[in-house]
């Protein structure tokens, strides 16, 4: 009876059956030796269940009084023979669970429906983990190593100064951060070709081609050549284009802002993108929502 | 919820007060009138059906109101209105001038139902091809309800606009023969209305309390296998949703961190269905005040109200109001009882199993709907008119609980009404054993 000296919230039989996988009817009985042996200490109170057949007159809710009703009703210990009485034929009593404070100062239902949130720790659905695993993907794929590109990566770093200006440095810079094996990205690496930062820039815009922000006269023959000139970062950066792009009110994306906010006038610090407007006097742009980053340049 | 199945021969059969999407299209400027036309011309068919039965094939002549004549009996299909003195009507108020809406609502606590008191003035009309005439003769104000559709077999009066009734003739009823041979399992079905969840733990603990001791019970009970379990709304508080000052002006004050007790009235309802769902099926349907739309028919509940119901072993139907559905052949009709009660307020004679056994008649769930209870605005189709009358007919947070037989057209069949009242004030359970078709009541209670 440990178990039961540590109890100190209300105890139904059912709960204390499931607890000590035993059957609902031993749980009573071993309830009922317990309240036996420890009564006198007076610091137990039990409740228990009747049931039985109650005489219609007594349910206000009633009109048919030839129809029988059956009433389950939990009450103290001390109050067990006032209750059976006003029963017009008791089928059986039961203990119902003990406790050891006073079951009318004690609240022993509604314990489980606090406000406590059960649901935190709950899995999701497997429909929502999937959608938020694909990126995780995306970022494993790109941290891990290729096992593809052995061809690529043959030329190391011994080279020295000259590998510096040579596209293979990129492929060994991408190979220590241990880049994602995929063929595309790894053919980007490859055909290397510099370019300025101005058509860096300019990934990021081609990539926002299938949303049609941009006009199709801007799309230069060389995109996809800067594509494989990616570093890392620029490879996430590509693939948070997934997400949907915020857009100002002129209608041209933050990271365009962001490639603004770059330029030496103001600060690159700053953590959220500013809407840039047009100094006063100066007549806004009038670009289509379609703009491209060259129509924004050509204006000012 | 999605790929679990129900148990037994189950059978939903509320596609009918499900809003399409041609419902829905245009719904804000539509009239109701359309809804009216759409009953009447439903339900013509079925009264002449039954005037042929009624009156002899042949032996009627069916017109319109404008070719009715003092000499000759004529058969008229209309819409009967019940003109009622004490009826609240909004102009009146708005012409007495009277803040009668305030005084209403301090008297609503009272709890009983109010029913507009008699006058001298009541009386019957008669609405037919755009013209309405007054109704007398052997028709009475306990026979009908606004909104039924109706034959009237007579002549026009000796009194200008007055229409002589002889005989009403109702729309035939329509019963759908149970299958004898389909063998009758074992198991009870157990309906419950009125939870009427707060959000308070205090005031709600004596309705969580019986409806977890109903829990254990059936775990423990072995003469009944309750394989289902049907819950009718309002399953929130209407006094939580309500759209008082003092509720509007505590929804325009929350802090960030409170919540109204709506949200937590539906949190622990959830949290009650889901306690159940491991041992039976269970069908949530909708009242006014729970979280779906108000008006006639209901729609279900969004299940995003009840996530933890969707992560249990059993089925949990989020179900119309009205729920129509058949279990092993046997068809049940259950309603929330605002329909009901809408009908109660128009004849101090009806109970409510009365107003039951009149809705089997006029083979109408609600035909106070939308004049007195709001109902949308449909456009071709009423979907509160009774197609197939069902063997059982259960209405909830009604006054008593009542049950009784009603013998059908045919005399062969029988549709048992049945009135259950709120759990949040009687802790009674409705049980309804499908082997032998008896009914059993069952009081939950703690007195400590």
């Amino acid at each position: 009876m440990t178990s039961l000296q540590d109890v100190c919230d209300p105890l139904t039989a059912s709960k204390y059956a499931k607890e000590e996988n035993v059957s609902i009817e031993k749980s009573r009985e071993l309830l009922e030796e317990y309240l036996q042996k420890n009564e006198s200490n007076g610091q137990l109170w039990a409740l228990y269940e009747i049931c039985g057949v109650i005489d219609s007159s007594d349910v206000p809710f009633i009109s048919n009084p030839s129809c029988e009703i059956r009433k389950n009703l939990i009450v103290p210990q001390k109050e067990l023979e006032i209750a059976k009485a006003k029963f017009k034929n008791v089928i059986s009593t039961k203990i119902y669970s003990i406790q050891r404070t006073n079951p009318k100062e004690t609240r022993i239902y509604g314990r489980q429906w606090d406000n406590n949130d059960d649901l935190a720790n709950v899995k999701v659905p497997t429909v929502i983990t999937k959608k938020v695993s694909k990126p995780e993907v995306v970022k494993e794929e790109v941290k891990e190593k290729t096992p593809e590109p052995k061809s690529k990566p043959v030329e190391k770093k011994s080279n020295g100064l000259m590998s510096m200006f040579t596209k293979k440095p990129k492929e060994e810079t991408i190979e220590k951060k241990k880049t994602t094996p995929v063929k595309k990205v790894e053919e980007k690496v490859v055909e290397k070709s510099p370019s300025p930062v101005f058509k860096k820039k300019r990934v990021r815009v081609e990539i926002d081609e299938d949303d049609d922000i941009f006009d199709k006269a801007d799309t230069e023959p060389k995109l996809p050549t800067p594509k494989k000139e990616k570093s890392p970062e620029k490879e996430k950066e590509e693939k948070k284009p997934k997400r949907k792009r915020a857009l100002n009110e002129e209608n041209v994306s933050k990271e365009v802002n962001k490639t603004i906010e770059c330029s030496p006038e103001k600060s690159p610090e700053k953590p959220k993108p500013k809407i840039s407007a047009p100094p006063p006097g100066q007549q806004k742009t009038t670009g289509k929502k379609n703009a491209s980053i060259m129509s924004f340049f050509k204006k000012v | 919820m999605v790929g679990k199945e129900n148990s037994g021969s189950y059978r939903n059969l509320s596609e009918q007060f499900l809003l399409t999407q041609k419902d829905k299209k245009g719904a804000f400027n539509r009239q109701y009138f359309e809804l009216y036309d759409a009953r009447l011309k439903s339900l013509k068919g079925r009264i002449l059906e039954n005037a042929e039965n009624v009156l002899g094939k042949g032996n009627f002549e069916c017109v319109s109101l404008t070719d009715v004549t003092k000499t000759k009996d004529v058969l008229v299909i209309g819409m009967i209105l019940k003109k009622i003195a004490a009826k609240p009507s909004i102009l009146k108020t708005l012409l007495s001038e009277d803040k009668v809406a305030y005084e209403d609502y301090e008297d609503e606590e009272a709890g009983d139902l109010k029913r507009y008191t008699e006058n001298a003035e009541d009386h019957l009309e008669f609405e037919c091809d755009n013209q309405t005439v007054k109704l007398e003769g052997n028709i009475s104000m306990n026979d009908c309800a606004t909104g039924c559709c109706a034959g009237l077999f007579g002549k026009l009066g000796d009194e200008d606009g007055v229409f002589e009734v002889i005989r009403v003739i109702w729309p035939k009823i329509r019963v759908e023969p149970i299958d004898l041979k389909m063998k009758m399992r074992k198991s009870v079905i157990a309906f419950v209305s009125g939870l009427e969840l707060s959000g308070d733990l205090e005031e709600d603990n004596g309705t969580i309390s019986s409806f977890e001791y109903f829990g254990e019970w059936l775990k423990e009970e072995e003469e009944m296998n309750v394989e289902r379990l049907v819950v009718l709304g309002p399953s929130i508080d209407n006094n939580v949703v309500g759209c008082d000052v003092e509720s509007v002006v505590r929804t325009l004050t929350l802090s960030r961190q409170d919540k109204q007790m709506s949200t937590k009235a539906l949190t622990m309802l959830d949290k009650i269905i889901s306690s159940l769902t491991d041992q039976l099926d269970v069908d949530v349907s909708a009242g006014v005040g729970d979280p779906c739309s108000s008006l006639w028919p209901q729609p279900p509940i969004h299940r995003v109200c009840l996530p933890r119901s969707g992560m249990t072993k059993k089925q949990v139907n989020l179900v119309t109001n009205p729920y129509e559905f058949s279990l092993d052949g046997i068809r049940f009709l259950t309603t929330s009882g605002e329909n009901i009660d809408d009908l109660l307020k128009t004849c101090w004679k009806w109970k409510s199993v009365d107003a039951m056994e009149n809705c089997l008649k006029w083979q109408h769930i609600a035909p106070t709907c939308p004049d007195t209870l709001d109902g949308f605005p449909m456009a071709d189709r009423d979907p509160l008119i009774i197609s197939t009358t069902p063997r059982f007919m259960i209405c909830g947070n009604q006054s008593n609980c009542e049950v009784r037989n009603v013998a059908l057209d045919d005399r062969e069949n029988i549709c048992t009404c049945i009135s259950i009242p709120k759990f949040s004030k009687s802790r009674t359970i409705l049980f309804l054993n499908l082997e032998d078709l008896t009914v059993s009541w069952r009081v939950f209670q703690n007195d400590f």
